[in-house]
């Protein structure tokens, strides 16, 4: 294939990278509730996918839609009963950590110093009037060391999502998108996940 | 000569020299420091001084990126976030830049 052809294509698959999959032919408009299945914890991250789960819940009440939970396990947002296609949102949880570490490198440099010394002293001989006075100059010169360098490590909180949405009648994959962010907190971070992929959803359903 | 004697002077020379080693000794180690007992601000302070020497290290505005997040300075955030894009040419720290930038435009 020549480059002529490649170059669009790969430029196209680029900028639909961090873009969410969608069914345009599925009207998003229509949905009147949203069933949120139980998210399984992350390993080694045990109740991992129950903040996930309440921090998508309490995103939506934020949105203003109403978020009931009949049965332990199930949520439900309602969005419009006058509509009738429901669907389900699963959400797996790719990354939950507050263990990444980040390596910096960084360089000092110790250009040295100069300090001057001025001692002053004044005094009379017993045998002579006058006044004998003395200025003595200390300089001392550090040339410090050109420069050094290194690396210092931190580690930061990361957290990953993928969250399906599935027609419930027909089983059809309407709606797909995968996210990550990273802070200092954890819990903050979880929250900011949540955040920004209800917020994709709350867009379809505008 | 008793050995015994000069164990206790021993111990306590072992004993400082590995509290003095064990403490940072560059800002950019001290901003680390404070960042993981909590202390933001002061590791805010630490980055500073260490940007004098690293004026164009991504990875230090990076971290001042993260750490103006953790304190809700969302437009201080974003000074940094464009800053650790204006010193980097790798692409990951750009995507994850522009995630944060995303994120934060919305405040």
């Amino acid at each position: 294939m020549s480059s002529k052809f490649l170059l669009p294509i790969i430029f196209i698959f680029l900028s639909c990278w961090n873009s969410p999959a969608i069914n345009t032919s599925y009207n998003f408009k229509e949905i009147s509730q949203i069933k949120l299945n139980k998210i399984i914890d992350f390993k080694g991250h045990s109740g991992s996918g129950q903040i996930i789960e309440d921090n998508i819940a309490l995103m939506f009440m934020k949105k203003g839609y109403d978020v009931s939970s009949p049965i332990e396990g199930k949520t439900y947002i309602n969005i419009n009963n006058e509509n009738q296609k429901s669907v389900t949102l699963h959400c797996t949880i790719t990354e939950y950590t507050d263990r990444e570490i980040i390596v910096i490198p960084f360089r000092i440099e110790d250009r040295g110093s100069i300090e001057t010394t001025i001692t002053q002293s004044a005094g009379s001989d017993k045998n002579n009037d006058n006044t004998i006075a003395t200025t003595s100059t200390t300089t001392m010169n550090d040339g410090g060391s050109i420069h050094e360098s290194g690396k210092v490590e931190y580690t930061q909180a990361r957290v990953g999502i993928i969250i399906k949405i599935i027609d419930d009648i027909s089983g059809l994959l309407v709606w797909s998108h995968s996210y990550w962010y990273n802070g200092i907190e954890l819990t903050k971070t979880a929250q900011i996940c949540a955040k920004n992929s209800v917020q994709l959803i709350n867009k379809l359903l505008d | 000569m008793n050995i015994k004697n000069f164990i206790p002077i021993i111990l306590f020379i072992v004993l400082t020299n590995n509290y003095i080693f064990a403490l940072p000794k560059n800002p950019l180690q001290k901003a680390i420091a404070a960042m993981e007992l909590g202390l933001f601000n002061e590791a805010l302070k630490q980055i500073e001084i260490a940007k004098i020497t690293n004026p164009k290290n991504a990875e230090v505005y990076r971290l001042k990126a993260l750490l103006h997040e953790a304190n809700g300075d969302y437009n201080k955030a974003i000074t940094e976030w464009k800053n650790c894009k204006q010193n980097t040419n790798n692409s990951d720290l750009m995507n994850e830049a522009d995630i944060h930038l995303k994120n934060l435009e919305e405040y």
